[in-house]
């Protein structure tokens, strides 16, 4: 019990810690930290519609932290599902405004080929980590930035709306992912998300390929030992989060923007990450970090309005989360290395 | 002659685990002096200590004749010690010079005056015999001239007494004697070497003085000239425990894994297995004695497929699998105990049935279809750790958990119930307390008993004379010869793994 | 009743330069009038964006809500049908919807006098360093799209009715956002004597301005003051005053105009829109072209001249 309990104290600490710096930058600039946290809170749970709101911007957030936490099981780190998010989003609407098939299906289809696209972007990063041993944080971190270059090329030059802003033109309605509630764009990508996280955890736990990419994971020598293809599972792991790296862009594609645009959903892949991180890999454990950081978005954004705070002190509070949460993940680690170095290392 | 260096009484410990038990040790002035032992005898853990990189739990230390705290690195390095760790600590986009002079860089007003260090590099170079350009980018270099811009640093610190830990082991046999020379021009200018090793022969061409350790006690210090290799190699395996021969029924079961003329490569890419055959049979344990650091860890990951051969073949029921994957070596029947356990044995952070499982997540009834059925992994890894004796709380126990003897018997437990007919065995029962190298012994022979083949590797020879049915003496690579294992002598067996060849058919390797 | 009026803006842009005009505008209604502004900044997320009109629109807090980019034109949409009450201003543009504020800037008419003032600068031939015969004048717009054919309009007509033998030379880019596109037709139109050109093209202008400088020829900017980014070079600004529509709309609220959904104009007459001749240049201006300019304005203001069609 204590084993597990551990590490979401030590996640605790260090979101408490963040909290107080961030408090001590808010006094600085000259704010009350009760005034904003008090608004943040406001913002992002005063009321149905902004309960609603929060839960908007958790989905993109939970569904790439998940994808990360698919990688991170597998010992990888998948930091391009920003990309494939990208990828996603645009390969969906395509599907959505190219395609025009049954409504249902043609929202399936849509989702299926974010998906492809999600897992297109990452298997040359996968392929080189499998093969080669190439280093995947590295190429997928450059993935980003073409993916979000490129779609937004496609955006301007060949699928650009006659007229007006830098965006596609409208997906069919068919290919809507339906709305939960009248009042709100909340759609079933939430109820998406948060059936992926139990299902993600019950895979990894209850079948056979989920027990060997965990042991591969925790000890790839072990696992390699074992019997365990590793190249394969590697290559795999890799796919499956990116391919739920584009279903986040599916989601948010079909589900709220219905077509693309410059500033897609910046952000969203990187904060699932940090998501993900914060839930030391447990996708039922995303499901919180990624509540958490969703309710830091929607709370910002009342903030600017109803303080004189910058919605930038945000940004701010969850680059100190990510410190102090990245320190803790390392001294932990050091610790555990230590522990089983000393028994050999003399 | 006076002492340079001379430990009192030095006793390190981690948790319960004595890393260096009341050494002693005397190092005389313009020596070189040679400490051996095998991997984990406390040879690095003692330097540590001297060179104030770990704090000893008991023990004095005196430099010059005279006591003094050494509380970390600096205070070693002023009171003229330096050290030359087995890893190496260079920056690899700097220049040779650069790196020589981090961290105390020569320079005036602030700026680091490059001329008066390459220049100083230079002077060190040509006055110590170490040939370097220091101009040079570190990271273009070769791993014998960085230990040689290592050793520089050590110099223009000011150092009159230089250990090096393990300085051979990245070396190729020629950068190793220029090394030699070296150390001999060192104490040919008055200062004094102190060098770790594990491999003899080096002790034999270089050293004035040895001292062997083994499980943290120092054994003996002997001038150099007045032991042989088989001394060294009696004092460095001796006997902690005495084990009696197990009693045995003769073995006739037909050839289980066949093992035809093998090459492999170690990590370095240098040949570690060097052309070895030999067969064995079913109910019968062969043993593989040897120093080690001889080639057989690397023999054992080729025959588990962890490790590519090089060259060669080796069959199991005939069938060869030299080119096959470690799942695929499994599937007909292979079963490995991992010499190093920590590392490959097991998952230390998942639990024991966990760990159980692992080799057999396809196959009913552990999984149906792709489902791992919990259920029974935990009432069988039960069964298992009843029958194998793992003392835990549970099959839910976190492996870290355990001690190394029960870690050891859940590896035994999940190898040794695959129903593998070739049982590969590595150090089964190192760093296993005396109970639990009883009951592992105990199946092992169990495991003979039906009519399984096995290779036991191990670098104890009591284990392997209480085990074995033939032992096989590796030394560098090579099989040196065979002994029955009923009719031994540790005379005999001491010779072999010193490279001494007895019989008339090969020369010595050395 | 003035101390209570507050108003919003939200925008992406308010650092850059038209964000940073109206931003100035809004600054000179609170020194004036002691209104009370809230500036938003919209970020880069679309999902935020309805939540933040959202957040401005809830309590009916503003009276008016500036709004400045065309990417909240959905949110912008979707907020004026959710609070019928809440007035929103649209800056330069218009749309379909009838319940949102319109402020639009007549960009034919500053284009009218930019194309009187190139075309007789032109006439002038190389009595002008850098000058040539002086037959035709350029344009360069980013892509083929109404509003842009609007600039063209006014332009053309300007430099018909100020010197008629001046022809005007218009290629468009086909995107806003390529700087090098614009430098490259830009250096075309030079071949061809086109020794002045005039950019309609955002980011692509700034290729325009650029070629000006390296071809040591000259150019002409557009909606906010472009002088400085080829000093020497850029002869004008064609200014689209965001600072004065945002403060008349300002006043008008303030003195009891209440401002209401519909288009309001921004032309020469109001100040919304003007040329600029640079400080860098005006010195090689003659007097004559310069009261030529001046008169042509004048009567486009008093309506003696209408730009057609």
């Amino acid at each position: 019990m204590s084993e597990t309990l551990r590490p979401v104290i030590g996640q605790a600490i260090a979101i408490f810690i963040a909290l107080a710096l961030g408090t001590v930058v808010i006094m600085v600039v000259g704010e009350s930290p009760i005034l904003v946290f008090a608004t943040l809170l406001e913002g992002a749970f005063g009321s149905t519609e902004r309960i609603a709101g929060t839960l908007l911007q958790t989905t993109p957030i939970l569904v790439c932290g998940i994808a990360a936490c698919i990688s991170f099981r597998g010992g990888l780190f998948n930091i391009g599902v920003e990309g494939q998010l990208f990828m996603g989003g645009f390969a969906a609407v395509i599907v959505g405004i190219y395609l025009p098939l049954p409504a249902g299906l043609h929202m399936l289809v849509g989702i299926l080929v974010a998906m492809l696209a999600g897992m297109a972007w990452i298997a040359i990063p996968a392929f080189f980590r499998a093969r080669y041993n190439a280093n995947e944080v590295v190429s997928t971190i450059l993935s980003n930035y073409v993916a979000v270059l490129l779609t937004s090329y496609f955006t301007i030059f060949l699928f650009k709306r006659p007229g007006g802003w830098s965006e596609t033109a409208p997906i069919l309605p068919s290919a809507y992912l339906p709305e939960l509630f009248s009042f709100s764009r909340l759609n079933w990508g939430l109820i998406i998300g948060l059936a992926l996280a139990v299902a993600v955890q019950l895979y990894f736990r209850h079948t056979s390929r989920g027990y060997s990419v965990s042991i591969m994971g925790q000890n790839l020598k072990f696992a390699e030992y074992g019997g365990v293809d590793i190249k394969r599972h590697i290559f795999l792991v890799l796919l499956a989060s990116g391919a739920v790296g584009g279903l986040a862009g599916g989601i948010e594609a079909l589900g709220v923007h219905h077509r693309f645009m410059e500033g897609f959903a910046p952000g969203f892949g990187f904060d699932g990450v940090i998501a993900a991180l914060l839930a030391n890999g447990n996708p039922i454990g995303t499901i919180g970090a990624a509540l958490f950081f969703g309710a830091l978005r929607s709370g910002s954004l009342l903030l600017e309005v109803d303080t004189n705070a910058s919605r930038e002190i945000i940004t701010v509070i969850q680059a100190l989360i990510i410190l102090s949460v990245s320190a803790q993940i390392l001294m932990r680690r050091r610790g555990d290395s230590t522990a089983a170095e000393r028994r050999w290392k003399f | 002659m006076s002492h340079a260096v001379e430990l009192r009484g030095i006793v390190k410990r981690f948790g319960t685990f004595v890393a260096n038990d009341c050494v002693d040790l005397v190092v005389k002035a313009g020596e070189i002096h040679a400490i051996v032992g095998e991997n984990g005898a406390g040879k690095t853990t003692l330097m540590n200590v001297l060179f104030g990189l770990l704090q000893p739990d008991g023990g004095e230390i005196l430099i010059d004749g005279k006591p003094i705290v050494v509380a970390n690195p600096r205070a070693a390095i002023a009171a003229g010690l330096g050290m030359v760790h087995q890893h190496f600590k260079l920056v690899p986009s700097l220049t040779v010079a650069e790196n020589v002079f981090l961290g105390m860089e020569r320079g005036r007003a602030g700026f680091v005056d490059h001329k008066a260090q390459i220049a100083e590099t230079e002077r060190l170079s040509r006055d110590f015999g170490l040939k370097v350009d220091p101009t040079e980018q570190v990271g273009l270099l070769s791993v014998g001239i960085e230990q040689r811009i290592e050793i520089l640093k050590v110099l223009a610190r000011g150092a009159r007494i230089i250990i090096l830990d393990e300085p051979t082991a990245v070396l190729t046999p020629q950068e190793s004697r220029e090394l030699f020379q070296t150390l001999r021009g060192f104490v040919a200018q008055g200062m004094t070497v102190i060098f770790i090793t594990h491999h003899l022969e080096e002790v034999m061409a270089v050293s004035d003085t040895v001292t062997v350790l083994r499980l943290g006690r120092k054994v003996d210090t002997r001038p150099t000239a007045d032991v042989t290799k088989n001394d060294l190699v009696q004092m460095m395996v001796g006997r902690s425990v005495s084990f009696d021969r197990r009693q045995r029924e003769p073995s006739t079961g037909g050839t289980v894994l066949s093992v035809k003329d093998l090459w492999c490569r170690d990590d370095r890419g240098l040949p570690a297995v060097r052309g070895v055959s030999f067969d064995v049979r079913a109910g019968e344990v062969v043993g593989i004695a040897g120093v080690a650091g001889n080639g057989q860890t690397e023999l054992a990951e080729v025959l588990s497929g962890l490790r590519p051969a090089s060259h060669g073949t080796f069959r199991i029921h005939g069938e060869d699998l030299t080119a096959a994957s470690p799942r695929r070596i499994r599937d007909t029947g292979v079963a490995h105990v991992p010499g190093d356990r920590v590392v490959r044995g097991v998952d230390r952070q998942s639990s024991i049935a966990a760990n159980i499982l692992m080799g057999r997540q396809d196959t009913p009834p552990w999984a149906r279809g792709s489902l791992i059925d919990w259920a029974v992994v935990r009432e069988r890894s039960s069964e298992m750790m009843e029958r194998f004796d793992v003392r835990a709380s549970g099959p839910d126990a976190l492996v870290k958990s355990l001690s190394g003897g029960n870690m050891q018997k859940v590896v035994l437990a999940r190898e040794f119930s695959h129903d593998a007919d070739f049982l590969l065995v590595d150090q089964p029962t190192r760093g296993v307390d005396i109970g639990a190298t009883e009951s592992i012994h105990n199946e092992i022979m169990r495991q003979r008993a039906d009519g399984r083949a096995i290779l036991l590797i191990s670098v104890q020879l009591d284990e392997l004379i209480a085990l074995a049915d033939r032992i096989l003496v590796m030394f560098n690579g090579l099989i040196m010869g065979e002994l029955p294992g009923d009719s031994v002598s540790e005379e005999a067996l001491g010779l072999l793994m010193a490279g001494v060849q007895t019989g008339p058919d090969r020369a010595a390797v050395a | 009743m003035a101390a209570d009026v507050k108003v919003a803006a939200i925008s992406g842009y308010f650092a850059q330069g038209f964000g940073q005009s109206i931003v100035a505008g809004l600054n000179k209604a609170k020194d004036d009038f002691g209104v009370e502004v809230k500036l938003i900044d919209t970020g880069n997320r679309a999902l935020d964006y309805e939540e933040q009109f959202n957040n401005v629109a809830k309590d009916g807090e503003y009276d008016l809500v500036f709004v400045m980019g065309w990417e909240l034109v959905d949110a912008l949409t979707k907020a004026a049908e959710a609070y019928p009450d809440q007035r929103f201003i649209f800056i330069d543009g218009v749309l379909d919807s009838d319940k949102i504020v319109y402020a639009d800037f007549s960009e034919e008419e500053g284009s009218f006098v930019t194309g009187a003032f190139a075309s007789l600068m032109a006439a002038k031939g190389s009595a002008i360093d850098g000058l040539g015969d002086g037959k035709s004048i350029g344009f360069v717009g980013g892509r083929d799209i109404p509003v842009i054919r609007n600039f063209l309009r006014g332009y053309e007509q300007g430099a018909k009715a100020a010197a008629p033998d001046v022809a005007v030379d218009a290629v468009f880019a086909g995107t806003f956002d390529d700087p090098a596109k614009g430098s490259e037709l830009t250096m075309a139109l030079y071949g061809e004597g086109n020794d002045i050109v005039y950019n309609v093209a955002g980011p692509t202008g700034e290729g325009v301005l650029q070629a000006s400088a390296a071809a040591d020829k000259y150019s002409i900017g557009v909606d906010i003051d472009q002088c400085d980014v080829a000093p020497g070079h850029v002869m004008a600004s064609m200014l689209k005053r965001g600072d004065i529509a945002v403060y008349s709309l300002i006043k008008d609220e303030v003195e009891g105009r209440t401002v209401k959904p519909g288009t309001y104009s921004f032309d020469l007459k109001s100040g919304g829109v003007e040329l600029l001749m640079c400080p860098q240049t005006i010195d090689m201006v003659p007097e004559d072209v310069k009261s030529k300019v001046s008169e042509l304005r004048d009567a486009v203001i008093n309506g003696d001249i209408k730009i057609t069609e």
